[in-house]
């Protein structure tokens, strides 16, 4: 034996692992079980080599940019998890709800935004303390260029009234604690305003906050511009306690760990998305290779309710302990970016048809994307 | 707020092209895993640490087929990482130590070690590397160099100076093997 090719084939032929061999085995459950321990880690950066010098591959890989690296800092606090979307009973929901609601009408502000075309969508307590409403305006523009052109946003706009006390939690000041406030507080021009700019977009998020007696009312909308931000700020208006909870969604308020109904407190939010995936209508193609373990649900988070920035280890801890409602979309772990986006058609349609949720976008293939773009 | 929906989608990006790096590249991950580790469950340990710090470092992975050479530069610092006692990943991969522990075929795990084996065994760590990166996961030279932090023309030096040593002991192992047969045709 004297050629390099002999001496590799030589060691060719003692390979314990061969390739094919391994593809063989049987492990798909196990991959996947992986694939959803891996991604529920909260992300945290990866620590320098302790000065060994290039063991990392010579690529020539650079960073992304500050924005997408700001979006994923973010969605670790942010986090996982959605659903608990608020069922839709029918008939009152001031009658319907009872004690729970008129407690949160006790610490609301009772402020509401009056416009043609918006209505509330959801209304949450938060810790059952605070409280936040959140608004929907259809036929607005749509959001589909945000990102890249990534994603496939219903034609909704949005806005939210936060209330709590002052010098709490609030996106400018996340890790502060949340508590009950009560009402009164008037629309007067006090208002702080101030903005933040969203990734990839050329629109801001707006906040405007008003800090009277030791309360506080925050209302955020994202907007293209201040003045169309003060538009629609000056729609809002102070009513009585009966005319705010008029206004209220009927079946959709919601708080933190459940959702209540006519007949009370929802269950553990664990189980609301145990229930959802067994209601779900999987395609046949996904069914076939989709463990329901792998089924992964992202929550929009709730106002100023913020997040742990290193979650629990387990995807169900997150549920248990943070199932803040929300909207937004399901993806499914180890599948191809098509079949999480049939199941995730598959399962939006079927809540929608119920009138369990309102589904604002849900991630596009590269063929709709194009699609998208040769329509605009 | 629109703002968290960008957060979520971002997310949701990121996540989506991990899926594909991490069904691409298993097999070739495992493998290598199994390659170099004596226990299914080392091997266990071994994917999930990598994968893990695939998906934190997920802006850094090149596209295509160079994530796998990326992710077997990852393997094998989390290999060394592993054999100085730092700390494993069973939490992560306790499902996959379990499996693989029943899926793999015994002649994976109890093959018979031939002479190829002995004589690789009997090489230093730097020129073994070279060898088994071209001989089991079938690496060119520049994809080698991409995994070791080298220059191609180190890779190609040690490639060579590596096949040298690997046939001497190769020989040197047969000649062992004859004088031992012989040793015991004269003793019997």
């Amino acid at each position: 034996m004297t050629s390099e090719r002999d001496i590799d084939a030589e060691i060719k032929a003692v390979n314990p692992a061969e390739l094919t061999e391994v593809e063989r085995l049987r492990l798909e459950a196990a991959k996947d079980d992986l694939f959803c321990a891996i991604v529920s880690d909260s992300g945290e950066p990866e620590p320098k080599s302790g000065g060994r010098r290039r063991w990392r591959p010579g690529f020539g890989t650079r960073r992304r940019g500050l924005a997408l690296g700001a979006a994923m800092c973010a969605a670790g606090a942010a986090a996982l998890l959605l659903l608990a979307i608020g069922l839709g009973s029918a008939g009152a929901p001031s009658k319907a709800l009872g004690a729970p609601l008129e407690r949160l009408a006790k610490v609301s502000p009772h402020v509401i935004l009056d416009a043609p075309g918006w209505r509330a969508e959801a209304g949450f307590e938060v810790g059952g303390e605070s409280g936040s409403i959140h608004y929907h305006q259809a036929a607005g523009p749509t959001w589909a260029r945000q990102l890249g052109g990534r994603l496939k946003i219903a034609a909704v706009e949005s806005a939210q009234l936060d209330w709590r006390v002052a010098a709490t939690a609030s996106p400018a000041r996340p890790n502060s604690k949340a508590v009950a406030i009560g009402t009164s507080i008037a629309l007067d021009s006090s208002a702080r305003i101030y903005s933040r700019a969203i990734p990839g977009s050329p629109d801001r998020t707006f906040y405007a906050v008003w800090v009277q007696s030791g309360r506080e009312l925050q209302f955020s909308s994202t907007t293209p511009s201040r003045e169309s931000f003060e538009r629609r700020l000056s729609a809002l208006r102070t009513v009585d306690e009966a005319a705010w909870l008029a206004t209220l969604p009927e079946g959709r308020l919601v708080r933190s760990g459940g959702w209540f109904t006519s007949k009370g407190w929802g269950e553990p939010a664990t189980s609301a998305i145990a229930v959802k995936r067994c209601d779900a209508p999987l395609p046949d193609s996904v069914r076939a290779g989709a463990p329901r373990s792998a089924l992964r649900i992202y929550a929009q988070q709730c106002g100023h309710t913020q997040l742990p920035a290193s979650g629990p280890s387990s995807r169900e801890q997150h549920h248990a302990s943070n199932g803040h409602p929300g909207m937004i979309a399901v993806q499914q772990c180890g599948m191809s970016p098509e079949q999480s986006l049939q199941m995730t058609n598959a399962i939006h349609d079927r809540l929608e048809a119920e009138g369990k949720c309102s589904v604002d976008w849900v991630s596009a293939t590269p063929a709709e994307e194009r699609s998208a773009d040769s329509s605009r | 707020m629109l703002f968290h929906r960008d957060v979520i989608a971002s997310r949701a990006r990121a996540e989506t092209r991990f899926v594909e790096v991490y069904d691409d590249h298993w097999s070739a991950i495992l493998a290598y895993a199994l390659r170099r580790t004596e226990r299914p469950e080392d091997a266990a340990d071994l994917v999930a640490e990598t994968f893990l710090v695939a998906w934190r470092r997920r802006a850094d992975v090149p596209p295509g087929p160079e994530a796998r050479i990326w992710l077997y530069a990852v393997a094998r610092r989390v290999l060394a990482n592993h054999r100085r006692g730092e700390r494993r990943r069973a939490r992560l991969s306790e499902r996959l130590r379990a499996d693989l522990a029943t899926a793999t075929p015994c002649e994976l795990a109890t093959r018979p070690e031939p002479a190829a084996l002995k004589a690789l065994s009997r090489l230093d760590e730097k020129h073994r590397e070279v060898l088994l990166l071209a001989g089991w996961e079938e690496l060119e030279p520049a994809e080698i160099a991409s995994v070791l932090g080298l220059s191609s023309a180190t890779v190609r030096g040690r490639l060579h100076r590596a096949r040298r040593r690997f046939r001497m002991e190769l020989e040197g192992g047969a000649e062992d093997a004859r004088s031992a047969a012989a040793l015991g045709a004269e003793k019997a």
